[in-house]
Order: structure tokens, then C-alpha cells, then sequence
């Protein structure tokens, strides 16, 4: 007895020296196996297989015939879909006036911006860029917040305040009445420097102080400094924004609170002084220089406005020279570094003073967060040559969301390695041959280390097994039989996630059809 | 017929009653001589046909090597060219929260074993040593499909990092080739010789500070 004590005592010493590398584990379950008997571990947690997927029809974009979205849930392996025909929002462009609305003459663009209605985070937008008396919108189905904007006068832009909701082959009629002239809310005045007329072209614009929306449209300054613009009605708190209109000028931005209604207003861009170069390196923590990174300089400069350095990207040597303005003594822009997603350099954020020209040295980037881990099939065998994919979801700790996707393939032992910035990521799997695509969510922290952060291994992932759905597609009937779709269609299948930290919807397979209208794809299956 | 004439008498009497039949035919041609006056004949007009052969006129020219295989270029399917589901190669944009671009090609090769090389590029400006926003390799279809079923794909989730880091008019190109490209994107010749074709589309992002509205 009491010798087996002393075996437990040791084996319990031995299991923090086991456990010394830290492992990281999926936001839900790591394989099938975690699920049911008729579940399969998707990346939201377990779910049926068969139920409840979503299927983003696109016959061609090109012909204005957009995607159509259908519910399905089969066990069937065959699946057949009926396509209504175009999408379509249209109406009439109108302007109220003392005695009701008129119609609208002039030159408008309409922009639908929202996101399929069956599989939300599927982002949609579709734009027109010109259209007098009425409009007629091709989109594709899916939920839409429609905006318009006068382009030969200067109306506020015009957006309605409820949604449209188009269906599959939906004809929608939205008329657009833009406010009478005389409600408008008017707000004149002058942008100085220094108290003088700029010398460069400057714009003003009015935004709503909690949405962001813009109030206004975008008035170019005379010679003189002044603007006028026209508000949108019943508004009284505004924001001026001002900002050159050449996006690349050596001009700062500022923002001024206005109360309307009001007198003309003097508004004052200060004293920011000229433009000048300063130069630095970029290197890794090794002492290699990064080629090809993305540098830029934003923050506050003399004045009171901000400036944000036109972006430039570093030489072979790692070198870079930005052309920026002065900032206030006490008061840091930030230098960010953002390096080409194969190199292990990682997001730089640096925070410098910048009275003059001169350079800012070299610069030491953090190395990226090393993942390690590891595929298997459905059986446990390893499953080599599996594209993994990294993309970044969402920010952690204040950081930026890094931008790009980090990339690898499974070795012959089914391993692989990333490189990436911390933040939270869907790992996407897509296996070559017969077996079905696996996503999962992971955050990566990154534990702080000498000159990066800390390796970091994940769980291993285990494949589903594949069922193949095959079908027809086919549109509507407009006199006669169904007649199949020609041409190169794109089929997805999306599962909607039940984790509401991460995007709403998940692609679970694609597939294009053939000049028959035929389909095939590869679904999980337990 | 050979089978038949290698069974001996004693295994006959397992055969089924049509094979007994073509036996028995079999030996009815060999006692009437009918097989052996086959056999002479065909002989004959094999002769003849050989010899006649010296007669016809010959080919002077050496025939050239069959040619090696070529390369065939991969190509972009323009109806499936989509950006946030839409056709539109222009896009007005905010950066504000939310904001998203989603591009997305569909892409086609003759030569099934093909994998196809594909580099994002996002600029405003053009020059030497732009990087590599993201690269993609396309692997065959199994089986092998000329059309792939999956699609080439960048979603920009944030519009306020780099590439789209200020406002201002970005190109957004994407190169499709099969084989390599050097850093100045020229393509590089492929392991066996075989030239590397490219393949391109680009859209025009105008990117304005403010919510997705124009």
C-alpha cells in the first residue's frame, strides 16, 4: 500500500513535466468523435449533418443573374434546386415639395448594402452607378439597407430607415423621396489655416455624431474657405469633418462638433506646418530585413487634426522613408508595420515623436505566433496534404485584426505550421481527393517572449467522413418545362453557426455545374 | 474453338450440352476436309497481300516527331468574377465597422493535374515589389475537373488595416498562372520546360472614411 502511494506521488510529480507545452484547444470540439453517434463536430459545436444547410445558388453574375439562397436538410444524396429567375428592387426617384412629390429629375446612384437573408454573413452589395426618373437594381436575394445619392446637387444622401428583403426572383418596388429643399437643415461657413484660405483643396462633410452616417454630402471649399452644405432635416448635432480632397495631400484631418441651427461658422485647421521625410529599417528579430511590408505613420500633428502618411512599402533592404507631418511634443503618432503574410515578421505598432526630418532607426518587428498542429483522418490515419488556412475573425487585446490569411499544407506525418498575429481565427481544412472541408475557431493569444511570443500547438483536428450530394439546376419556367441552367453555375453550402461570437455562417463545401446544370459535391457525414 | 480441341474425350462428359454441339460440329469439319481447305486459302491471300505491298509506292519523307505536349493556359471564369455577390468591377466603400470586401473567382484549366497559382495584389499605386496580399494554390480536382470547384477567394474583414489602411482609390488584381512568377510577376518556366501561362482580372475599390454608405 504503501508503496503504491509512492508510485502515485511520483506519477502525479511527472504529470506538470508532461504537461510543460501548452496546448490549445478549438472554441468547441476537435473531432466526430467528441459529438453523438449521428453527429458531426462542426465548427460551432455538434450538429446533425443533414439538417438545416443552406445552399447559395449563383447561375452567372455576369448576365446580372445574382445568387438565390435555399434551405435544405436531406438525407437523400440527391437534391435538385428550381431557380425563380433575377432578383430586382426598383422605383421611382421623387422629391417632396410644399405641394406633396414630384418626380426627381436628376442624375442619382443607388447602393444596396446587406447580407443574404438565409445565410446571414454572407455579405452582399450592389451599386448602380447613374439613374434618372426610377431605378431598376438587379441583386441577389437577401436583406438590404438602400441608399441614394443626388449626384448633380447637393442633397443629403438618402437612406430608408427599414429594410428590404428581397426573396428569390422577388420584384421589389422601393420608391425613393428625397426631402423637400426647404426642410434642410443649412450649414455655411469658412476653413482656415492659420486664419488664411487654404492653399490646397479641402472638403467638408457632416456626419451623425453616434452612427457615423454621413449627414451631408461631401462640399469642395472656394478659393476663399467657405462651403456650404445641406443637412439632413430635424438634425441638430453634427460633425464637420475636413480633409483634403486629394488623399495623398500633406493636409490633416480634423473633426468639429456643431450645433444647428447655426450662424455661419469659422472653423480652424490650425498650424501643422510642411511635410517632411524621415526614413528607418525594418528588420526581423533574427537582424533579417523585411521586404515588402506595408508602412505607414497615423496620429495626432500640430494644429489639433490627425494625419495619416500615405503608406509605402519597404525595399529589399527593409527600407523605408515616409513623408509625414510633426506631432505635437507631447503627444506620439504610432508607426505601424504591417509584413507580407509569409515572412515572421509580425504587426509592429511603435510609438514616436516626430519634431522634423531625420530617421527613426531600425525598427525590431515581433515575430508571429508559431502553430503547430496536426490532421487525421476519420480512422486515425494521418492525413497528409490538407490546404490549412488561418483567417483571422476577430481582434483580441486591442489589436488590429490582422489582415491577411495565413497558409500551409499538412506534411506526410498530416502536420503543419502557421505563422500569425494574435487574434481569434477560423482554421479552415480542405482535404485533396473525396473528404469534405472542416472548419474550426481558435484563439491564439500569444504568451508574450523574448523577441515574440511563445509556440503555440493545437489540438488535433479529425476529418469527417464525406457523403456526395449530386443534382440539377434548373430555372423556373417561364412557358413549358423546367429548362436546366447552362453554363458555369456556383454552388456552396453553408451551415449556420450557433456561436455568436463568430461569423454567423460557415462554408461547408463548393462546387460549380456543368453545361448540363449538374452538380456534385462533398458534404460531412457521420 | 481451342478450348474445344484441347479437351480430351473423357471431359466431355461434364460440357454442357451447347459446347457437345460445337464439338461435334468441330469434327464434322475436320472429317470433310472444310477446316484444312480454310486454313490453305486464308494462308494464300496473306501471301498476296505482303507482296503486293513491294509494289506501292513508298514514302520519301521522314516523318518529324510527334510533337511534345504543350501547356494550356488557365483561364478565369469572368460570369463567376464576384465581389461581395455582385458583378460590379467598381466598388464605393466605407471603412467603417463591418465593412467588408469578399472577392471570389472561379477558375478553369484544360490540363486536369494543373495546380493553379494564385497571387492578390491591392494597390494604389503601381510599382516594384508590391507584395503578395495573399497567395492561394488551387489543387486538381479528384476526379479531375476542367472547371475547379473551388473557388479562389479573399475576404478583407478589416478596412482599416493595410492594404486598405487610407482612403483612396485601391486596384485589386489578381494574377491566376500555372506555374511560378518571379517578384516582378514575369512567369518563370515550369519544372518540365513547358511555357507558364497567366491569367488576370482587377476591380477598382474607392474606399471613403464613414460607415459602409456612400
Amino acid at each position: 500500500m504503501r508503496r503504491r502511494s509512492g508510485i502515485a506521488l511520483l506519477m502525479l510529480a511527472l504529470i506538470p513535466l508532461r504537461c510543460g507545452k501548452k496546448t490549445t484547444s478549438f472554441h468547441h470540439c476537435a473531432s466526430d468523435s467528441d459529438c453523438g453517434s449521428t453527429q458531426v463536430c462542426f465548427p460551432d459545436g455538434c450538429g446533425d449533418p443533414t439538417q438545416g444547410l443552406r445552399v447559395e445558388v449563383t447561375p452567372n453574375a455576369h448576365d446580372g443573374l445574382y445568387a438565390e439562397d435555399f434551405v435544405i436538410g436531406t438525407q437523400a444524396n440527391k437534391q435538385d434546386f428550381t431557380l425563380p429567375g433575377p432578383s430586382i428592387i426598383s422605383g421611382d426617384l421623387s422629391q417632396q415639395n410644399g405641394q406633396g412629390v414630384m418626380p426627381y429629375s436628376g442624375l442619382v446612384s443607388i447602393q444596396a448594402l446587406g447580407e443574404s437573408t438565409l445565410i446571414p454573413g454572407v455579405i452582399r452589395s450592389f451599386q448602380l452607378s447613374s439613374a434618372r426618373g426610377n431605378y431598376q437594381l438587379p441583386v441577389a436575394s437577401g436583406t438590404y439597407n438602400l441608399l441614394a445619392n443626388a449626384t448633380e446637387e447637393p442633397l443629403p444622401p438618402l437612406q430608408l430607415d427599414a429594410k428590404v428583403v428581397v426573396a428569390p426572383g422577388d420584384s421589389v418596388v422601393v420608391p425613393m423621396v428625397f426631402p423637400s429643399s426647404v426642410s434642410l437643415s443649412q450649414l455655411s461657413g469658412r476653413l482656415l489655416i492659420g486664419g488664411q484660405p487654404p492653399a490646397s483643396a479641402l472638403a467638408v462633410q457632416a456626419f451623425d455624431p453616434n452612427t457615423q452616417r454621413p449627414l451631408s454630402q461631401r462640399t469642395t471649399l472656394d478659393s476663399s474657405g467657405s462651403f456650404q452644405l445641406q443637412v439632413a432635416p430635424a438634425v441638430q448635432d453634427v460633425l464637420v469633418q475636413s480633409f483634403p480632397v486629394n488623399a495623398d495631400a500633406d493636409i490633416p484631418r480634423k473633426t468639429f462638433s456643431v450645433a444647428l441651427p447655426t450662424q455661419p461658422v469659422t472653423l480652424e485647421l490650425g498650424v501643422f506646418g510642411s511635410a517632411f521625410e524621415i526614413s528607418g529599417r525594418l528588420r526581423t528579430s533574427n537582424g533579417d530585413p523585411v521586404a515588402g511590408a506595408t508602412v505607414y505613420i497615423d496620429g495626432p500633428v500640430l494644429g489639433g487634426g490627425t494625419f495619416r502618411s500615405r503608406s509605402v512599402v519597404t525595399s529589399s533592404t527593409g527600407a523605408f522613408t515616409l513623408r509625414t507631418l510633426a506631432t505635437p511634443p507631447d503627444r506620439p503618432a504610432t508607426l505601424r508595420a504591417f509584413a507580407p503574410p509569409e515572412s515572421p515578421c509580425g504587426l509592429l505598432s511603435v510609438a514616436v515623436i516626430v519634431l522634423g526630418p531625420g530617421s527613426v532607426g531600425t525598427l525590431a518587428c515581433p515575430e508571429k505566433v508559431q502553430v503547430k498542429g496536426s490532421v487525421v483522418l476519420a480512422n486515425g490515419a494521418q492525413a497528409a496534404g490538407v490546404a490549412v488556412a488561418a483567417q483571422p475573425i476577430a481582434a483580441i487585446r486591442g489589436q488590429p485584426l490582422p489582415s491577411s490569411v495565413a497558409r500551409a499544407t499538412t506534411d506526410n506525418t498530416g502536420t503543419y505550421t502557421l505563422y500569425v498575429d494574435p487574434a481569434v481565427y477560423r482554421l479552415d481544412f480542405a482535404p485533396h481527393g473525396q473528404l469534405p472541408r472542416s472548419s474550426r475557431f481558435v484563439t491564439i493569444v500569444g504568451d508574450p517572449a523574448d523577441s515574440g511570443f511563445k509556440p503555440v500547438e493545437i489540438e488535433p483536428l479529425a476529418l469527417s467522413n464525406g457523403r456526395r450530394l449530386t443534382g440539377t439546376l434548373y430555372f423556373a419556367p417561364t412557358a413549358g418545362a423546367n429548362s436546366p441552367v447552362a453554363g458555369v453555375a456556383s454552388v456552396r453550402f453553408f451551415r449556420l453557426s450557433t456561436d455568436t461570437s463568430a461569423p454567423a455562417s460557415v462554408l461547408l463545401a463548393e462546387t460549380v455545374s456543368d453545361p448540363s446544370g449538374s452538380y456534385s459535391a462533398i458534404l460531412p457525414a457521420r | 474453338m481451342s478450348l474445344l480441341v484441347a479437351l480430351r474425350p473423357a471431359e466431355l462428359d461434364v460440357l454442357p450440352r451447347k459446347s457437345l454441339k460445337l464439338h461435334a460440329f468441330y469434327h464434322q469439319c475436320v472429317a470433310s476436309g472444310l477446316l484444312s481447305f480454310i486454313f490453305v486459302r486464308a494462308g494464300l491471300a496473306v501471301w498476296v497481300l505482303a507482296s503486293s505491298a513491294c509494289l506501292l509506292p513508298q514514302e520519301t519523307q521522314i516523318l518529324n516527331p510527334v510533337p511534345p505536349v504543350q501547356n494550356r493556359p488557365p483561364r478565369i471564369i469572368e460570369e463567376q468574377a464576384l465581389l461581395n455577390g455582385s458583378g460590379d468591377r467598381i466598388v464605393y466603400t466605407g471603412n467603417g465597422t463591418g465593412c467588408s470586401l469578399d472577392f471570389s473567382l472561379k477558375l478553369s484549366d484544360p490540363d486536369l493535374n494543373d495546380v493553379l497559382l494564385v497571387n492578390w495584389y491591392a494597390y494604389q499605386m503601381s510599382q516594384s515589389g508590391l507584395p503578395i496580399w495573399l497567395q492561394e494554390f488551387i489543387q486538381p480536382d479528384v476526379p479531375g475537373n476542367e472547371i475547379r470547384n473551388t473557388s479562389a477567394n479573399w475576404n478583407v474583414s478589416s478596412l482599416t488595416t493595410p492594404p486598405f489602411s487610407q482612403e483612396g482609390t485601391y486596384v485589386v488584381e489578381v494574377l491566376v498562372s500555372d506555374g511560378s512568377l518571379d517578384a516582378n510577376r514575369r512567369p518563370q518556366p515550369r519544372p518540365d520546360g513547358t511555357t507558364t501561362y497567366v491569367d488576370s482580372y482587377a476591380w477598382t475599390v474607392v474606399l471613403q472614411t464613414g460607415t459602409c454608405s456612400p
